[in-house]
């Protein structure tokens, strides 16, 4: 990979930089962008729009200038394992949020009392705050914001040239298991969903037939089908209350069909093999080339015969 | 000399090709009746298993057929197992439980149909007031005694929904019993349970 030696250069010569990526349009490589700014601490801005570019960069220098706090660690109180994701910690700025995962093992407590303890730098002064974890509370999905920072961490490790092809195999057994364990989508995991329950009427026979269907927006129908105007479908996707009445009323439509077919009984099953026509047919056709293969030596005899008389 | 023996050669292939297609067709129609006959052989086992109550009476792994009942027709010699659902490759196999209808030996209307050229070949000689045997899956050995039958055409009669009357059996097929090819009617004969 051609982005290793950043990555190095980063983590070792950061010191009191930091590393703010900015992409403008369409071609910006995201994923690299993403990760460049976390390596470095820093933030990254993308703008789309070009008409965006003045007002989303005086936003960005305003915020640049005006770092809320840096230099920000983290340490965990109370447990003797703990992991925590990004690390290190990015710098903070006015309406960036840093949102830190933490994962402990509570099987192995200290002494201490369980907390989190946030230490930066705000406006050249120490800032300090201890955060009790027997005041937090349980939210779903935390597990998962954790699992999804790991894989991302394990991703960046997995590409540095220290790793090997048997750490690469080992960094990939870790993703699965984080990936499987939290139910994520990741290089090694997709997800499949599985309808168990049939919900066509198994006695009711399949049709065939066209469904009205829309052009793109703009093309005249006219045009492609010889005059013939074919039926369209809805032409506004939105919901609006027309499309409400019309929903109301297929739904209707596909009850009263139901409560009919109830009524109209269990349809009889078509009851003949018909092997016999089919046997029937075989021999046929066997007896035909056996009167063809016969005939030809039959009439070859009577020509002889006759040549002969 | 060499255009005969090209043209010799060419009606050999083709008697050829004609015999090998008419032998293929006639063991694959012939084959249907042989499996009807032994498919009743290999459904007698899964059959044994669903009477024992065992959940899964599936006669074999990747079967989506099971066994749910068996039809007697003492005065014929005639006895057979019925599956539990009526589509044509369930039909290959045995008579099959019209789903829909009420469950069979249950209060009710409840269906078993057949081919009228392999399995339920026999309706032809039943006649009323013969009495027939049904064993359910649950050890049951319930009578049934024919009451009347009738011809429907396909398209327009079905049968009729009932899940509270008194337990009627029908057991359909196609009518006529004689014809070669497919048709829209059918014989439907009633049994009373008695």
């Amino acid at each position: 990979m051609v982005t290793l030696p950043w990555w190095r250069l980063l983590e070792r010569d950061l010191g009191r930089s930091r590393l703010i990526t900015d992409g403008i349009g369409s071609a910006p490589n995201s994923y690299f962008m993403t990760a460049a700014a976390e390596a470095g601490r820093g933030t990254h801005v993308f703008i789309g729009d070009l008409s965006e570019v003045q007002e989303r960069m005086e936003a960005l220098f305003r915020k640049i200038e005006t770092p809320a706090m840096t230099d920000l660690t983290l340490r965990v109180d109370g447990f003797n394992a703990a992991e925590t994701w990004p690390n290190p910690l990015p710098d903070l700025y006015a309406g960036d949020p840093v949102v830190a995962t933490i994962r402990v093992d509570t099987t192995l407590p200290t002494r201490a009392i369980p907390a989190i303890e946030i230490e930066g730098v705000r406006a050249g002064e120490d800032w300090r705050q201890k955060l009790l974890l027997a005041d937090a509370e349980p939210r779903d999905g935390v597990s998962k914001l954790w699992a999804r920072q790991r894989i991302k961490s394990l991703e960046a490790l997995r590409l540095s040239p220290e790793v090997g092809p048997e750490g690469a195999e080992a960094i990939d057994a870790e993703i699965l298991k984080t990936a499987l364990d939290n139910h994520l989508v990741s290089r090694l995991t997709s997800l499949v969903a599985v309808d168990v329950e049939i919900s066509r009427d198994q006695n009711e026979e399949l049709v065939t037939r066209d469904v009205p269907l829309n052009l793109p927006k703009g093309w005249a129908p006219e045009a492609f089908f010889d005059g013939f105007a074919p039926e369209l479908g809805p032409q506004d996707a939105q919901i609006d209350d027309a499309s409400f009445v019309r929903l109301a009323a297929a739904a209707q439509a596909r009850e009263e069909a139901a409560a009919e077919a109830a009524a109209r009984g269990v349809p009889v099953p078509a009851t003949a093999a018909g092997w016999a026509l089919q046997a029937l047919l075989g021999v046929i056709l066997v007896l035909v080339a056996a009167f063809w293969a016969l005939s030809g030596r039959l009439f070859g005899r009577l020509a002889d015969r006759r040549r002969a008389a | 000399m060499i255009r005969r023996a090209t043209m010799m050669r060419g009606k050999a292939l083709a008697i050829a090709a004609l015999a090998v297609a008419g032998v293929g067709i006639t063991a694959s129609a012939l084959w249907i009746p042989a499996k009807a006959a032994l498919g009743q052989h290999l459904l007698e086992s899964a059959w044994q298993r669903a009477q024992a109550g065992e959940g899964d009476s599936r006669p074999w792994d990747w079967a989506d057929i099971r066994p749910i009942a068996r039809l007697h027709a003492p005065r014929l010699g005639q006895s057979q197992i019925v599956l539990d659902q009526a589509s044509g490759e369930a039909m290959a196999w045995g008579p099959g439980y019209v789903q829909g209808t009420a469950p069979l030996g249950a209060p009710g209307l409840s269906a078993a149909a057949a081919h009228r050229d392999t399995h339920f070949a026999f309706l032809k000689d039943l006649e009323i007031g013969d009495v027939l045997e049904l064993e359910t899956a649950d050890g049951r050995r319930l009578k049934y005694q024919v009451r009347e039958s009738r011809v429907v055409d396909s398209r327009l009669w079905t049968f009729p929904i009932d899940r509270d009357g008194p337990d009627v059996l029908a057991l359909a097929t196609c009518w006529p019993f004689d014809v070669l090819e497919p048709g829209p009617e059918r014989f439907i004969l009633f049994a009373d349970r008695i």
